[in-house]
């Protein structure tokens, strides 16, 4: 069955049926437990302790035998095979059902190796196309078999047509005095065979911390509530009562445990290192020893310290590159940089999008992508964000001011005004670095979109990723003469506020007239 | 690569473009689309007269009648002078889309990128014998941009000419 090329339906490996077999046992673990769980704890039965462990040794032996006949179903019906620049997946037992992805049409491939996958010396393939939220098709392969597929998905790829500034790009990648020197954010290999096949650049796991210490810790909540929410399913399956008997535990003994204020302060710092671990641990599981390879107009990308996740795409699906700096990570020299492709091409929830944090690697993506010499691209026009915008970052912060200083002023709690204030100075100071940093710029070989308010964001779009234009105009632009413009790509949208009318018009030409004159 | 200038001053700039106003049917198909709307909605306050314990439920309904009727009202008034600002215009590279009062609105979708061109109808634009274009891309947000109030005829040939075109412009 087994044929090189894949020009033949295959079934996957030997080893890929273990694989599944895991998967399978994993499914039905939840499943398996509250049934054993259910069998103990049931005060109506009357069978002993040998009779109920035969029980659980027939229970065991079903969900044994159900994770195997699944993963062998799942193993034995599925096939696939290339023909004709279309990878073509056969699968269904009752139903069969026949998938075919032409190469071209696949916006990225991913790979991903949980733990079981690397202690089988197996990876999960995955196919992604903008027709799909999620992932099409997941092959799990050996390295063999990933190898020649790899091969055959290459030869098949329209490669030829890759356009010269990629080609450029990837083989004259600039070696930084930043990336090669002694500040050692990032280190460059690979620079004297990057001429022919290509280069990579590898990020030190120290950045990668400095990088995710750089963020909103408070992103760490998600991580906190997403561990609670599986803690809590876990529970309540278990016992619907559980979440009450805890309840009533904490409501008998809130007396023993009330605390000074000083002690209210302790436990929120100590809440707030915790996230910020969390938070910290979640990017480093995620994102450790990481590689970036670039050749031939193709970018990869792999990461991870456990579960090793790689991504495969060609410079043209990326739609948008984002470079973030906030105020530490100026300070610091690092950035956040994030290739965005069309939002239904990865699977998101499962974190499929490429970001680099905490070093200074954003030119090298964007030599990559932009071309070399896109420092030194013109400027054709600009327009900055007029005060407008500062209204609109700030609405619904006074609402929920006002709403807050009413309510205080009713109870006649007065000195807690400052916090509404307060706040408002805040959202105030927030409107006006929006403001301060708002601005579109076209430049002739793609489009600078700089937002964001306390960190300085920069996006940078091609002309030819431009999908969609928009001018709209507000009640007030007949005396402010201010509009918005709004350009949508593929996988982003962005929205530049209180535009000076004539320059919002000349952009929306010129980007219409570049657009039209660059077709994806 | 090529790098040729632009000059704003050899084309015909959206803002100066002349605009194909839509049928006249489909201000009356828009009123009866909205009217009917605003009916459903003052159906929906007619629940509160059967929670026979609330007091003053008949005063709530009252009240919550005459706001949406002083709505539907006004939304309706409006409609005319939506209607006069709403039109279309075909450039050589792309096709424009205006409306909206309270915040007027310019779209504009280059042939290139348009992805699907489909022609609808609705139970209220059927009953008026309209029609509308809708033009899909491939973009994050305004992916679908709708065309209404054309006949038969006007939105065949705006979907055929957007096809052609489209093939024309990715060839």
């Amino acid at each position: 069955m087994r044929t090189g090329d894949f020009s033949e339906p295959r079934r996957m490996s030997g080893s890929a049926y273990w694989v599944l077999m895991a998967k399978g046992l994993r499914e039905y673990a939840s499943l398996f437990v509250l049934l054993i769980v259910l069998k103990f704890i049931d005060a109506d039965d009357q069978h002993t302790f040998m009779e109920k462990m035969r029980v659980v040794s027939l229970l065991s032996a079903g969900y044994l035998a159900l994770a195997a006949l699944t993963a062998f179903i799942s193993w034995y019906f599925k096939k696939y095979y290339i023909e004709g620049g279309k990878l073509i997946f056969m699968h269904g037992l009752l139903s069969k059902e026949t998938t075919s992805i032409p190469l071209s049409k696949v916006q990225s491939m991913r790979t991903r190796q949980g733990f079981i996958y690397r202690v089988l010396e197996m990876r999960g393939v995955l196919f992604d196309t903008l027709a799909s939220k999620s992932a099409e098709i997941e092959l799990i392969l050996d390295d063999r078999d990933w190898k020649a597929l790899m091969e055959r998905v290459e030869m098949e790829e329209a490669v030829p047509e890759a356009p010269s500034a990629a080609v450029s790009a990837s083989s004259e990648l600039p070696v930084s005095s930043e990336l090669s020197g002694a500040s050692g954010t990032s280190r460059f290999s690979g620079a004297a065979e990057g001429r022919t096949s290509g280069s990579s650049l590898s990020f030190s796991n120290s950045n990668l911390i400095k990088g995710a210490f750089c963020q909103n810790h408070l992103q760490g909540m998600a991580v906190l509530f997403a561990a609670l929410a599986a803690v809590y399913n876990s529970v309540t399956t278990v016992d619907d009562h559980a979440v009450d008997h805890i309840i009533d535990y904490v409501d008998t003994h809130a007396g023993t445990l009330s605390l000074q204020p000083s002690g209210y302060v302790v436990v929120a710092v100590a809440l707030y290192f915790f996230v910020m671990l969390l938070w910290i641990g979640k990017v480093f599981l995620r994102y450790a020893n990481m590689e970036v390879r670039i050749a031939r107009g193709q970018l990869n990308f792999e990461s991870g310290l456990i579960a090793r996740n790689s991504s495969r795409f060609s410079y043209d699906k990326v739609c948008t590159v984002y470079v973030k700096r906030n105020f530490l990570e100026q300070w610091l020299h690092g950035s956040t940089v994030m290739l965005r492709q069309a939002l239904n091409a990865t699977d998101e929830k499962k974190g499929a999008d490429v970001r680099v944090y905490g070093s200074e690697s954003a030119a090298d993506f964007l030599s990559w992508w932009l071309g070399s010499s896109y420092g030194s691209s013109p400027e054709i026009v600009s327009a900055r964000s007029g005060y407008g915008l500062m209204w609109h970052v700030m609405r619904l912060d006074i609402l929920i001011s006002l709403a807050a200083a009413v309510t205080l002023a009713c109870f006649g709690l007065y000195v807690w005004l400052a916090v509404p204030a307060a706040w408002l100075l805040i959202s105030l100071a927030k409107g006006l670095m929006a403001v301060r940093r708002g601005r579109i710029t076209l430049k002739e070989d793609y489009i600078e979109i700089r937002n964001g308010r306390f960190a300085d964001i920069r996006n940078y779009v091609k002309y030819s990723n431009v999908e969609v234009v928009r001018l709209r105009s507000t009640p007030f632009t007949p005396y402010s003469r201010r509009v918005s413009l709004t350009l949508s790509t593929n996988g982003t949208s962005f929205t530049l506020r209180s535009l000076r009318i004539e320059e919002a018009r000349e952009i929306y030409e010129l980007l219409l007239c570049n657009c039209a004159g660059r077709p994806s | 690569m090529t790098n040729r200038q632009i000059s704003l001053d050899n084309i015909d700039r959206v803002e100066n473009l002349a605009f194909v106003p839509l049928e006249r049917k489909y201000l009356k198909a828009h009123t009866a689309a909205t009217a009917l709307s605003w009916l459903g909605l003052m159906l929906l306050p007619l629940f509160i007269l059967l929670a026979d314990e609330l007091d003053g439920r008949n005063l709530i309904v009252i009240c919550a009648e005459a706001v949406l009727l002083a709505a539907g009202l006004v939304n309706l008034a409006i409609l005319p002078k939506a209607y006069a600002y709403k039109g279309y215009a075909v450039r050589e590279h792309d096709i424009t889309y205006r409306s909206g009062i309270v915040f007027p609105k310019t779209v504009t979708i280059p042939f290139c990128k348009v992805q699907q061109v489909s022609v609808r109808q609705n139970p209220v634009s059927r009953m008026f014998g309209l029609y509308a274009v809708d033009v899909v891309s491939g973009a994050q947000m305004l992916a679908e941009t709708v065309i209404p109030g054309l006949t038969r005829e006007k939105a065949e040939e705006i979907k055929s000419l957007l096809i052609e075109r489209t093939r024309n412009e990715n060839r």
